[in-house]
């Protein structure tokens, strides 16, 4: 099993590698003036010039490869030059170290944006997928074991609609039929933001007393501080906790539905699978309640795709997140992302994909191990 | 084993000889879903042949411009108002609001108001008639995203399956870099270096669907590529190339077909996605993602400018999605339940 993990973590080096060459070069092919997209199109030329070097933007892109103002040149004379000294390599150096680089825009390091914005993006995406989870699987299970009947056809008929329509409009027609249609009533909503005005969640570091606190465990108590829901939850501020989570009520519906539709689809295509089995009949013919014949016995097995699906999600959550961010005006990284993309904030854009990069890479590892868990022939070598 | 011949020979004897195209048809056409799916798309292709004169715009002027304003135009035009247009002070329109709700007159709106079926936008613009116009731009832009994906993923796959070995290995490779990252963010990346245009948007996506086209015919390459009758058609001399598109093709079209439906489905909403962003360049094309992306602030003041677009876009996505299906219950017999 070690050697499994060991073996995959160092085969998805490459596959990284490969993301931070390809989100850096596109970044760098955005046309025009990089320059002047930043510091705006009446920058001088000596603030221009000034802005380049202090950024390392004279410097070859990739061996060769540079870019003077708008225009993209190739010299070939000066591919061996550069071949070690240009802009792609002095990143993956400053990576390896740790260091993801400066906001131009913000003049901030990209590792404290980062520390702001992926918990809101983390704690919406949990949310979505438990929602998802926690919903798709009864109603693919009782859809595959009431086949056609009308519990079967309208929670199929309503898959199809979830797969069918943009988280966009989605968000936006859950956010009018509860902000608007239902305001004043108990269940309205918020349509945007994490929290209400005048309600704060306090951040672990002071509600324990550790506000002197340095290094990697204050990095680590203020990433977990951001993740507002969690944070309430284990100090006990439930008034914060009651409102992050009517704010999260919306966003995650919208961002889990889609998730929510296919989990259901599996799950009743496996459980009519496997109801059709040897060991289901033998099982009823023992004269086992029919309710552990599906729960225990069919359901066992039905799962184990699923368990795979549930992992294969992560991707469209990740993609849903940039929508519903944008949808919802929650900053988090999606968001940010599509931000910084507009905006040429180079370390930005490739410090951000970098670590959704790491993230799916690893999730993904770890859905393929607890298959083995959930599925004991299953031997990972 | 007589009795069983038996009806076997009595069927041979009175059915008409199954072509594979009608039975195919015939297995496509038995499925719910996919005849309506099937429906839907007939119904959005028309919408969008009969949409009226062709409109586009050039630096904001019009080009090929709508008929003048009370006069008829000629054949069957669904649209009621130039979808470019903003309809303040034209003749015919008095009363009329920004962002103002459906008025039907048959539903007892009263006749004072001008017509619009669903209401006007923000620009002072017919919203029918921009829907309408928005079938024009969706439907082929999934068709062009998923056919730009199909053709460079059925290319890179067949090379990668028949050459086997390193190729194999690299260009399988830069698959994974592609498939480990959510398509999504790679569009946006891809869409804002090319430039933002609607055209981009349409290549980003495509360019993000590659691997799945490109493992399906590999795999299908492999499958097939030692079997008898491509080393029949080696024998007689068949070159590599006639071999990879007579013999090894085929057997990887069912499985391009229904992954293709099932994916114009997705990349309509990636595209809508893509212009919701707002990477999409001119706001004035009557696209569905931008309509909503313009208006999305009016959602409490004038939901019909954001929801009506927005079900236009699950229609269509419903449609392509529940023909996908039903090609798949079709076409394969391992898959039906």
């Amino acid at each position: 099993m070690t050697r499994y993990i060991l073996r995959r973590l160092l085969l998805s080096i490459p596959v990284l590698f490969g993301i931070v060459f390809v989100v850096f070069t596109t970044a760098r092919l955005i046309p025009g003036d990089p320059c002047r997209a930043i510091l705006g199109e009446r920058a001088t030329d000596a603030t221009c010039n000034e802005f380049i070097k202090r950024y390392g933007l004279d410097k070859a892109i990739l061996p060769g490869l540079f870019r003077d103002g708008a225009e993209l040149t190739f010299t070939p004379a000066r591919v061996i030059p550069t071949l070690v000294d240009n802009q792609f390599f002095g990143y993956l150096g400053q990576v390896a170290r740790g260091d993801l680089g400066q906001s131009i825009k913000q003049s901030r390091p990209v590792t404290t944006m980062l520390i702001e914005r992926l918990p809101t993006t983390i704690e919406l995406s949990v949310l979505a997928l438990i929602f998802a989870v926690i919903v798709g699987i009864p109603l693919g299970l009782i859809s595959g074991y009431r086949r056609n009947s009308s519990v079967d056809v309208g929670s199929m008929a309503f898959a199809n609609l979830g797969v069918s329509m943009p988280v966009f409009v989605l968000g936006l027609v859950l956010a009018y039929v509860f902000a608007v249609a239902l305001k004043g009533t108990p269940i309205a909503l918020p349509p945007s933001g994490r929290l209400s005005t005048g309600v704060e969640v306090i951040p672990l570091v002071k509600v324990w007393g550790l506000t002197t606190l340095t290094g990697p465990l204050r990095v680590l108590l203020d990433f977990l501080s951001g993740i507002y829901t969690f944070t309430a939850l284990i100090t006990g501020q439930w008034r914060a906790l009651g409102d992050a989570l009517r704010h999260l009520v919306l966003p995650a519906i919208a961002l889990g539905t889609i998730p929510l539709a296919i989990i259901a689809r599996i799950t009743r295509s496996s459980l009519l699978d496997v109801l059709g089995q040897d060991y289901v009949r033998t099982a009823r013919a023992k004269g086992v309640r029919e309710r552990s014949v599906i729960l225990q016995h069919a359901a066992r097995n039905a799962l184990l795709p699923v368990v795979t699906v549930i992992g294969l999600q992560l991707g469209a959550l990740l993609s849903g997140a940039i929508l519903t961010e944008t949808t919802f005006n929650l900053a988090g990284v999606g968001r940010s992302i599509v931000e910084a993309i507009t905006g040429r904030d180079y370390a930005v854009v490739q410090g951000f994909t970098l670590v959704i990069a790491v993230i799916y890479v690893v999730v993904n590892l770890v859905v393929d191990v607890s298959y083995s868990y959930v599925d004991p022939r299953v031997r990972l070598r | 084993m007589s009795t069983i011949t038996a009806p076997v020979a009595d069927t041979l004897l009175t059915d008409k000889p199954a072509s594979l195209w009608r039975d195919t048809a015939g297995n496509i056409l038995r499925q719910r879903s996919a005849v309506v799916g099937l429906s839907v798309l007939v119904f959005l292709v028309i919408v969008a042949a009969f949409a009226g004169p062709s409109v586009s715009t050039v630096n904001g002027a019009l080009v090929d411009s709508w008929p003048p304003v009370g006069t008829q135009p000629g054949g069957i035009h669904i649209a009621t108002h130039d979808p470019t247009l903003s309809l303040l002070g034209q003749p015919g329109e008095e009363g009329l609001q920004r962002r103002g709700g459906p008025c039907i007159h048959a539903l007892g709106c009263p006749a004072t108001q001008p017509e619009h079926l669903f209401g006007t936008d923000g620009n002072f613009r017919d919203l029918f008639s921009r829907v309408v116009y928005g079938t024009r731009v969706s439907v082929p832009s999934g068709f062009g995203a998923i056919g730009v994906a199909i053709i460079i993923g059925t290319i890179i796959g067949a090379i990668a399956g028949y050459a086997g070995g390193k190729l194999d290995n690299v260009l399988m490779r830069i698959m994974d870099v592609l498939l480990a990252f959510p398509s999504f963010l790679l569009a946006i990346v891809i869409t804002v270096a090319l430039g933002k245009t609607l055209f981009n948007a349409l290549l980003a996506v495509g360019i993000v669907g590659i691997p799945v086209y490109a493992r399906i015919v590999r795999a299908s390459v492999l499958s097939v590529r030692e079997s008898e009758f491509v080393t029949a058609s080696r024998a007689l001399g068949e070159s590599s190339l006639g071999i990879l598109i007579r013999r090894v093709m085929p057997n990887s079209l069912t499985p391009l077909i229904v992954a293709g439906t099932l994916g114009i489905g997705g990349a309509v909403l990636e595209i809508a996605g893509l212009a919701f962003i707002g990477v999409t360049g001119d706001i004035s094309i009557p696209e569905w993602g931008s309509m909503i992306s313009i208006e999305r602030g009016q959602l409490f003041s004038a939901p019909h400018v954001v929801i009506i677009p927005g079900l236009a876009i699950t229609l269509t996505v419903l449609g392509f999605n529940l023909l996908g299906d039903g090609l798949r219950d079709a076409l394969d017999p391992r898959l039906n339940r």
